[in-house]
């Protein structure tokens, strides 16, 4: 056995433990992004930092092993700024935002694009839920409310802005008449009284409990304006041939336009590892991100998987994971530097890999940069 | 980066004229030569680039067929390592050497100059007829000869704007060199001597020319010496280099020899042969005088006692122990070397101590890294050595990638017995049966030196695993009445990337992956390469081993301060008046290295700073100078040792402009791995080109700070943790020029946003500004004063080279 001291504690630990399990053993919050139990350690995001008093150095929690007379800050001011510039520095190449602006605007905080998905892929109960756990009496309040929905929607800047707060009166109606009450698949959203989804107003610095999720996180990345490219990126998601429907009057035409939604916000919202750091150590939104890469969206149509390169952290976790796959070809790092991107192999088409575990890498990557199309 | 832009027309074009036919036998036979292991990626993929000139998409695919490489990996790799190219290049290559030096003497404006001439668009590499394609590369190691362009396999120093058509016709009017025959070498029984240097910097200098009219003469005259090619002097400003050693008498040397020069200076100190081989070169030379015009063959040009002060300042100083027997030793004669005093240490070792001992003898002798890190290498043989694990690797590093420095290229060309002589014993000291030799792959003297030094030491019974023959007979043996010294070395060949030198990633790369550091603890001495122990040492670290075992550790610990023993090879170049390579004591000031050795800077310049230590280094002000030179001296400064660039500054050098060199330099070579450096330099460089744009403020100044501190504190590896240091230090001494650059003024005259080129009242009217201007930006006004239009003026700095009347100001 090893010991050492964390935070002025003294601690046993096993010859060979990682630093960053030992840490979190004792119940102290270390972020990471890069570091995934089972996985090889990488040494890559630099957000598990911890400092060592003996000599003064910074030096990354997942990757240190423990030895004795060890003497850990894992929590002191100092070492929380460093976690937070990591995160900063991250951002800054992070062309992406967490939420829709539709979403944003929305006094209730209702997660439109997320309805707009589940109404593409013909799911009416599914919507019809969200609006309702969301809003509680979906007609009466967007009755009521001005439409800020509408008004910011995106595509207005291509042709005509999705038909939001109509869509979503639409479904209040049919819930009325169909009277069932469902819980939308994967996402546990809190009931309340009034819809009233603020921003959280958990201590920081406390992770959430497992299994719950805020409706709004704390931190929220955005862009400022985007290029003209960028947005035929976006319209890659979006069905060409959509009519679009000012009003839509039945449920055909609302799932038709919802098609047209751009999807601009981020489908790992309620669960990305980098949104959750930022909020816990406070980090604002960078400005400026325009030496980013630019937004891209690579669709493997057979598998489902997206992959958007403005959203990669080169955490090398999906590249890890794919060396386990053997005997097909799989994510890999190109380039060097500031310039690394991950990608399919040289000569080979993204739509040609990674179809049967597709999923598995989805869930493995720690932003959204990985993410199913559903 | 390596070339992927247009890796789509890759895939589906046809051109290079490779048809798929062609591709896989040879192919094929390459993996046979190589290997189909995973770890062989590399050099299978440098095999097929030199056949083919690039990586073709075929061969690739072909890679993923015939051998265990994975395409993740090739893909990772190939696109990682600056050498190699996945497009076609045309038929020469121009290279643009970028190192510090170069930049320093206006290399981004040569590369513009050719562009001008090529008529390259922005973002093009190949002409569109195909003939030439053009590259910037990190540093050629030819810095005293700085701006310095390879074309092919031949080097042009001291390149001028203006003069960048006259090189490509030059190449084209040459293009291939002859240097067949030119290395050769045989001693005659007289013992004389005549000596010429031939480094790579010498031939870039004209030595090639010079031997080959030394031989004519020989020839003619029938004159009584050995033409011998020898290894680096370090003189490097003055070559061509000519010694003349006569048996019995002082060898005379001579500098910046011109061939014309060479008959004179030879028939000075050395008789023809026979009476009447006197009459017949005599005569022939009459009857040349018939034949042509060229009447003056006897001008001198120097006289003997200038030349005679220049060398003395040059020499004087310095302390040869990794160059011990500097220009006397032709690279590759092994006799030569053991004559004298070569691989006696390494016997010493094996005859006369334990291994123990060894170890003991280097900590005692204080010898510290020289590749930089400066760690001690007792130390280092100790932990290594004490491993219980039965095979052990030493490893040497020469991927000299610092910009500026040429120390490891020239011990590696110059030195290559001592260089294996030193990891021999290593190998004695810590056990190790397998030595591999790190060499970047632009040095190619450098690798064909040390695979022909090794193949000698095979073939002389030296190393190998086998034992060849009787024992007792194996007089070359280092003990003799014994075998070969169980130990194999091979060379690898760097892929092209700055990160390797770190020693982590330097394996990584030997292993097949891209050259990314990790995290030590574990450190290479316990666990490196496949997990063995394995000792990393840098070139220069392994030249002074056998000094040290030959004359003992109290010798070497009685040269250089307390801290820092010993000696150090710097290659001084830039802002100089004599550039090259020297080898000094610790502990000598940096003024005397500056003013006395390099003799200062030129007339009408003031010395502003020294940049040491290179990329990771840091500024020291001339005010400073006197400080000596010193690991821990130089650390308390903010700079760093270095691996022994020592670039000098005049007050024509923008600080601001330096620093910004830098950061582009390691954010350029950053591997990409961690946050801190990867989007923290790139931050830092974004400030830095705004203020060099003009458009930053005083508090962009206050955040690069800020950035600074968090890149040292929180990157991975050494690259990242000392990228900060040059704009720490220059802002620590020159925070003024910055701060002048938030209000639109470039002190130096230097950032081209900033300054503007005018016509003064000493102007002429000859009008050669108007005719070499490329834009056209300078009206044709014979016999009247010049007026330059500042729209069009794209500050390329040729009116003011050709000046004659020094009419055009910058500021």
């Amino acid at each position: 056995m090893v010991r050492i001291k964390i935070d002025g504690m003294p601690v046993e630990a096993p010859e060979q433990s990682r630093l960053i399990d030992v840490i979190r053993k004792e119940g102290i919050n270390v972020p990471s992004l890069c570091y995934k139990p089972g996985m090889e350690h990488y040494t890559s995001c630099m957000v598990c930092m911890v400092r060592e008093n003996n000599s003064g150095k910074y030096i990354p929690s997942c990757s240190a092993v423990v030895t004795d007379d060890m003497d850990i800050d894992a929590s002191g001011p100092e070492v929380l700024r460093m976690r937070a510039e990591a995160v900063r520095l991250l951002l800054v190449e992070h062309r992406a935002e967490c939420e829709a602006p539709c979403r944003l605007v929305c006094p209730y905080k209702l997660d439109i694009p997320l309805m707009n998905r589940l109404l593409t892929a013909g799911d009416i109960d599914d919507a019809m839920s969200l609006t309702v756990n969301t809003l509680g009496d979906p007609v009466a309040v967007c009755a009521a409310c001005k439409g800020y929905c509408d008004k910011a929607c995106r595509r207005k800047k291509i042709d005509t802005g999705i038909a939001i707060k109509s869509t979503v009166i639409l479904l209040g109606t049919g819930y009325q008449v169909s009277g069932t009450r469902y819980q939308v698949a994967g996402e546990k959203v809190p009931e309340t009284e009034t819809g009233n989804n603020r921003a959280s107003s958990r201590p920081k610095g406390v992770n959430p409990e497992p299994g719950t999720r805020d409706p709004i996180p704390l931190f929220n990345s955005t862009l400022g304006s985007v290029t003209d490219e960028e947005f035929r990126e976006w319209l890659k998601e979006a069905a060409t041939e959509a009519s679009a429907y000012d009003n839509p009057s039945t449920e055909a035409e609302a799932c038709e336009e919802a098609s047209r939604c751009l999807h601009c916000d981020c489908r790992a919202a309620s669960d990305c590892r980098l949104r959750d750091a930022a909020g816990n150590l406070n980090v604002k939104n960078p400005r400026g991100k325009h030496t980013a890469y630019p937004i891209e969206k690579k669709i493997n149509t057979v598998s489902g998987l997206i992959f958007e390169h403005a959203k990669c952290i080169k955490c090398g976790l999906c590249v890890r994971l794919g060396a386990k796959l053997t005997g097909q070809p799989s994510l890999c790092f190109r380039g060097r530097g500031y310039e690394t991107i991950i990608t399919e192999p040289l000569y080979h088409d993204f739509v040609d890999i990674l179809n049967d575990a597709a999923r598995e890498f989805a869930e493995i990557c720690p932003t959204g940069a990985l993410a199913m199309k559903k | 980066m390596a070339q992927t832009e247009n890796i789509q027309q890759a895939h589906n074009c046809n051109c290079g004229g490779t048809g798929a036919n062609d591709i896989r036998p040879a192919v094929e036979a390459i993996v046979a030569a190589t290997g189909r292991e995973a770890d062989k990626v590399i050099p299978l993929l440098q095999a097929i680039q030199d056949s083919f000139n690039y990586i073709p998409s075929e061969a690739l695919k072909l890679l993923y067929e015939l051998t265990e490489v994975t395409p993740q990996q090739v893909t990772g790799v190939s696109t990682f390592y600056n050498q190699f190219r996945h497009i076609p290049y045309g038929e020469h290559v121009i290279k643009i050497c970028t190192g510090t030096a170069c930049h320093v003497k206006g290399a981004d404006l040569i590369g513009d100059a050719f562009r001008r001439v090529l008529k390259l668009e922005k973002g093009e590499i190949t002409t569109g007829d195909g003939k030439f394609s053009m590259e910037n590369v990190a540093c050629l190691g030819c810095c005293t000869l700085a701006p310095v362009v390879q074309i092919d396999n031949i080097t042009y120093g001291h390149v001028l704007t203006s003069k960048v058509k006259d090189v490509l016709d030059d190449f084209l009017s040459n293009p291939g060199a002859d240097t067949a025959g030119i290395f050769d070498f045989t001693p005659t029984e007289s013992g004389n001597e005549i000596r010429v240097g031939l480094g790579s910097c010498c031939i870039a200098g004209g030595s090639s020319d010079v031997i080959t009219e030394v031989r004519r003469v020989m020839d003619q005259y029938r004159l009584d010496a050995a033409v011998k090619p020898v290894g680096c002097v370090g003189v490097c400003n003055q070559t061509p280099l000519l010694e003349i050693a006569v048996n019995g008498k002082e060898p005379k040397r001579y500098i910046n020899v011109n061939p014309r020069e060479v008959q004179d200076i030879l028939l000075k100190h050395l008789q023809p042969l026979t009476p009447l081989a006197k009459l017949r070169g005599t005569l022939d030379e009459l009857l040349d005088t018939f034949r042509t015009d060229e009447l003056d063959r006897s001008q001198v040009i120097h006289a003997d006692e200038v030349r005679e002060k220049h060398l003395e300042n040059f020499l004087g100083y310095q302390l040869h122990i990794a160059t011990e027997h500097y220009g006397l030793l032709s690279p590759l004669s092994l006799d030569e070397y053991r004559s004298k005093g070569g691989f006696e240490g390494l016997r010493r070792a094996h005859e006369k101590m334990e291994p123990s001992e060894v170890v003991n003898e280097l900590l005692e002798s204080g010898l510290r890294g020289r590749g930089g890190g400066g760690f001690p290498t007792g130390k280092k043989w100790e932990i290594v050595a004490a491993s219980a694990e039965p095979r052990k690797v030493i490893i040497c590093n020469g991927d000299e990638g610092d910009p500026g420095a040429f120390m490891d290229r020239m011990l590696l060309e110059s030195y290559p017995f001592r260089v294996i002589e030193g990891m021999l014993i290593a190998a004695r000291a810590t056990g190790a049966t397998e030595g591999i030799l790190y060499i970047r792959a632009e040095y190619p003297l450098a690798v064909s030196r040390i695979k022909a030094a090794i193949e000698i030491c095979e073939k002389e019974g030296i190393i190998g695993t086998q034992p060849s023959g009787n024992p007792a007979e194996n007089e070359n043996s280092i003990i003799p009445g014994d075998n070969p010294l169980n130990f194999t070395l091979r060379v690898f060949e760097g892929a092209g990337a700055f990160v390797c030198g770190e020693e982590t990633a330097l394996i990584a790369s030997i292993e097949g992956n891209r050259g990314t550091p990790h995290y030590r603890p574990p450190f290479p001495a316990e666990s490196g390469l496949k997990g063995l122990p394995t000792l990393v040492n840098n070139v220069e670290t392994f030249c002074m081993v056998p000094w040290i075992l030959r004359n003992g550790a109290a010798a070497f610990n009685a040269i250089g301060t307390e801290g820092s023993k010993g000696t150090k090879v710097f290659s001084l170049a830039g802002k100089v008046a004599r550039g090259g390579l020297i080898e000094v004591p610790m502990g000598i000031t940096i003024r005397r290295i500056v003013e006395e050795i390099g003799e200062g800077v030129a007339p009408g310049r003031k010395f502003k700073a020294v940049q040491i230590g290179g990329p990771s280094g840091g500024c020291i002000p001339e005010r400073l100078a006197d400080m000596p030179v010193d690991f821990e001296e130089l650390t308390r400064l903010g700079a760093m040792m270095g691996s022994g660039g020592l670039v000098v500054l005049d007050d024509s050098d923008c600080m601001v402009d330096v620093a910004k060199y830098f950061l582009t330099f390691t954010h350029e070579q950053s591997c990409g791995k961690c946050t801190f450096c990867r989007v923290g330099t790139g931050e830092m460089l974004r400030i830095i080109t705004r203020l060099t744009e003009g458009k930053a403020s005083l508090e962009d100044i206050d955040e690069l700070e800020r950035l600074c501190h968090y890149v040292k504190d929180g990157s991975l590896c050494g690259l990242g943790r000392t990228a900060p240091n040059p704009v720490i230090t220059t802002l620590l001494y020159f925070r003024n020029e910055f701060e002048a650059h938030t209000r639109g003024l470039c002190p130096a005259g230097r950032c081209k946003d900033l300054i503007k080129y005018t016509v003064n009242d000493k102007c002429i009217g000859c009008t050669k500004c108007v005719q070499v201007c490329p834009v056209d930006a300078i009206p044709y006004t014979p016999y009247e004063k010049h007026t330059i239009d500042q729209d069009l003026c794209t500050k390329c700095d040729s009116c003011r080279e050709v000046c004659p009347v020094d009419a055009i100001d910058k500021g």
